[in-house]
């Protein structure tokens, strides 16, 4: 009986690892490819994309380094993607709280209306932004570039914080007022910190999207101090000119930092993700 | 507790404010590594027209890694700034990314009359027609009536080509042609018994049996974008008939039912039974790696290929040595004219400006340069021989056979709508190859594209 329960425990824990190094393999594989072909001679990564690098080939670096300043790409990029995000989160969550707890008139309208800005294409809306950029004369600062990507970060934030911060049971803020807690008190004591988990994730999408943004980026800005990251990618691939082995290794070059910093603050990131969550 | 909270809430939200005002309006210029001048955008372009002696000239170009015309360009503009110091000064922004990208930052500039002085519409000559239309490119005819000096310099089949009817001209005449052609791997000619590059088009498609019969695969072709190395040599070969050629000299053709396009259709069609397997969905990229690797015999390519022969970023070393250029089999290139255009969007000293910088870069001194880096030849420059000894054998053979070439046709590229273009080619090529559509098929979508395009501009 022991035996055959000691089998099946070998089994399910095999199942277990197959799965694991699947789900693995699948995450890692894109990173390692990229990382992979950073080695590789532009030759090598068209002739034979999957195949191992034959020599320890950096010259995809030098030229990396050498054309565009990329420190400094990432540096905006952390500037741009950064702020947006903190703006995001802040503003979006006192707004789905407001629109999650408050009652006044035309409050599902104004969700709505706000909401659906999502089914916009960003494609359709890049005249009017510009527009309304050159006329703050925020044309070709990072500002402009924030202030788009919270706005587009608008809709899922306030969809995420206000369907959140509606799951709560209305019985813990109403143990708070009855303990005399007023509306800034029950928002920033009760309703925020259970909302951490809703927060991590309007955080993340709005800062994978404002990272990886080419289109606004390319047209609302003009000089170096304002370009960012994903700009950067396309400079070594035009129509009539390719350089993979460039664009590998300033690939490499833009993802490793986030990297380390994950891998350095995974476990507060990973308790940011489940933190406040309501159980039960 | 509650008057604590909201001064954190005002703490945070002027730091917001603070880091928002430090990230915008901050109009000095900085120095980035592969920037030779950076551009202060837009809107500021106005204040600093007016506000210095020196004038200020908004350009916004592309660059890539190694394009021989980017290269010699960005020399160009060096040489103007310095040359015109306190005068004038190129404000370049230059931008990486397809020519498809420059052009949405043009149309969005447009929108706000805010584009800059210098601009390269390339092969989209719907938007040309829209900027003419509503008065936003500058007059150059007056100009160069003018100027006997520049005029000179410039190709008179241009002059003669971008005078409109009623005189005005809104395009710069170029200087020279980079035009079409195809390269040749001589060596794998060699291994294939051919001697030389075919002059007729039986002849050429011997010469693909042969090197298949060699196991050398004759063509590198794809069929991403606009497809356009199989779409040169289709063309070319419609170009070979008068009736061809009265067809590509139509700008934006709304019936592609003719006998003679049929044909050329077949000819697409056949020249991807002499292609790689990745053909199909390919990229240039992939198809141009098979040429540089030896792997296919023939690629039809513009001269700003050139400098790729012998970067070894795409080609082995030596490999330069190996490649020709020839003309099309009936000895017919590709090439359409077409130049800068200033806009009018500025004061009259920026304008006067542009079109001072148009004429020092149609100078003898620049357009040797763009011979030499990127294959535009001038008709009224002469090559000089000292240059000529140091050039590659492709880049020779491009010099001599622009000499005694017959015949030089557009590309369909400034002569077709763009919905065939950036739609139905690059979709229904595929289909069309691999037999999903017929050729009637492939026709009646041509044509249907062609169709919305014109109910699009109306």
């Amino acid at each position: 009986m022991n035996i055959l329960k000691a089998r099946k425990q070998i089994g399910q824990r095999i199942f277990d690892y197959v799965i694991m190094g699947i789900v693995i393999i699948i995450s890692v594989f894109p990173f390692l490819w990229v990382l992979m072909s950073s080695f590789k001679t532009n030759n090598q990564i068209l002739s034979s994309s999957f195949s191992l690098p034959t020599s320890f080939f950096t010259d995809g670096y030098q030229i990396a380094m050498e054309r565009v300043n990329i420190f400094s790409r990432f540096l905006t990029s952390l500037i741009v993607a950064g702020s947006s995000t903190l703006i995001s989160v802040i503003i979006y969550s006192m707004a789905g709280y407001v629109l999650a707890r408050t009652n006044f008139k035309g409050k599902n309208t104004i969700f709505m209306v706000l909401i659906s800005s999502m089914l916009i294409p960003a494609n359709a809306m890049v005249q009017p932004v510009y527009f309304v950029i050159n006329k703050l004369g925020l044309y070709d600062t990072k500002a402009a570039l924030i202030l788009v990507y919270t706005g587009f970060g608008m809709a899922m934030c306030l969809f995420l914080m206000r369907n959140f911060y509606l799951s709560i049971p209305q019985e813990l803020e109403d143990a708070a007022y009855v303990d005399g807690a007023g509306f800034l008190k029950r928002y920033t004591m009760i309703m925020l910190p259970l909302g951490k988990s809703a927060m991590a994730s309007s955080a993340i999408l709005t800062f994978i999207f404002s990272w990886n943004e080419f289109m606004y980026a390319m047209l609302l800005t003009a000089r170096e101090k304002n370009r960012t990251l994903p700009l950067t990618i396309k400079y070594f691939t035009s129509t009539f000119n390719f350089n993979y082995s460039a664009m590998f290794a300033a690939l490499v070059l833009c993802i490793l930092p986030t990297m380390i910093v994950y891998i350095i603050l995974q476990e507060q990131i990973a308790e940011s993700m489940v933190a406040g969550a309501v159980k039960g | 507790m509650k008057k604590k909270h909201v001064i954190r809430m005002i703490g945070l939200a002027m730091a917001i404010t603070v880091a928002l005002a430090g990230c915008g309006g901050n109009k000095e210029t900085g120095a980035g590594d592969n920037q030779k001048v950076e551009s202060s955008g837009a809107e500021d372009t106005a204040q600093e027209e007016s506000s210095g002696e020196e004038v200020k000239i908004p350009v916004i170009v592309t660059t890539g890694t190694n394009d021989g015309m980017d290269l010699q360009m960005q020399e160009a503009f060096d040489g103007f700034n310095e040359a015109y110091k306190g005068k004038y000064q190129l404000d370049v922004e230059y931008m990486a990314g397809s020519a498809d990208d420059y052009r949405s930052k043009l149309k969005m500039l447009n929108t706000s009359d805010s584009m800059p002085a210098l601009i390269d519409i390339g092969t989209e000559p719907a938007f040309f027609d829209l900027l003419v239309e509503n008065g936003r490119l500058a007059d150059i005819a007056p100009y160069l009536e003018n100027d006997e000096e520049w005029r000179s310099w410039l190709m008179p089949q241009g002059i003669e080509e971008l005078t409109r009817e009623d005189g005005t001209m809104y395009m710069v005449p170029p200087t020279g042609l980079q035009m079409v052609g195809i390269y040749y791997n001589k060596e794998l000619f060699e291994q294939a018994g051919i001697e030389k590059f075919p002059e007729t088009w039986d002849e050429f498609w011997t010469a693909c049996e042969k090197l298949t019969a060699e196991g050398i695969t004759p063509l590198s072709l794809m069929t991403a974008e606009t497809a356009w190395c199989p779409m040169l040599g289709m063309t070319a070969y419609l170009g070979g008939s008068q009736n061809g050629r009265d067809f590509m000299s139509v700008r934006y053709p709304d019936n592609f039912d003719t006998s003679e396009f049929k044909e050329a259709v077949e000819i697409l069609k056949k020249e991807f039974e002499y292609t790689t397997a990745d053909a199909v969905g390919g990229t240039y990229a992939l198809a141009a790696n098979h040429f540089f690797s030896g792997d296919t015999a023939m690629i039809a390519n513009g001269p700003w290929m050139m400098p790729s022969l012998s970067d070894p970023d795409y080609a082995p070393a030596g490999f330069e040595q190996k490649v020709g250029y020839a003309p099309f089999p009936g000895n017919l290139m590709i090439g359409s004219i077409a130049g800068w255009s200033v806009t009018s969007c500025h004061d009259q000293a920026v304008v006067d400006g542009a079109v001072e910088f148009m004429k020092f870069y149609s100078s003898p001194k620049y357009a040797t340069q763009r011979a030499l880096k990127s294959g535009q030849l001038s008709s009224v420059i002469e090559f000089p021989q000292e240059e000529y000894d140091k050039l590659i054998p492709a880049m020779k053979d491009c010099v001599d056979i622009s000499k005694e070439v017959e015949i030089v046709l557009p590309s369909y590229q400034s002569q077709w709508d763009p919905v065939n273009q950036n739609d139905v080619f690059g979709r229904e090529i595929p289909n069309l190859v691999t037999g999903s559509i017929t050729t009637e098929d492939f026709i009646e979508m041509l044509n249907k594209g062609a169709a919305q395009y014109k109910k699009d501009i109306e």
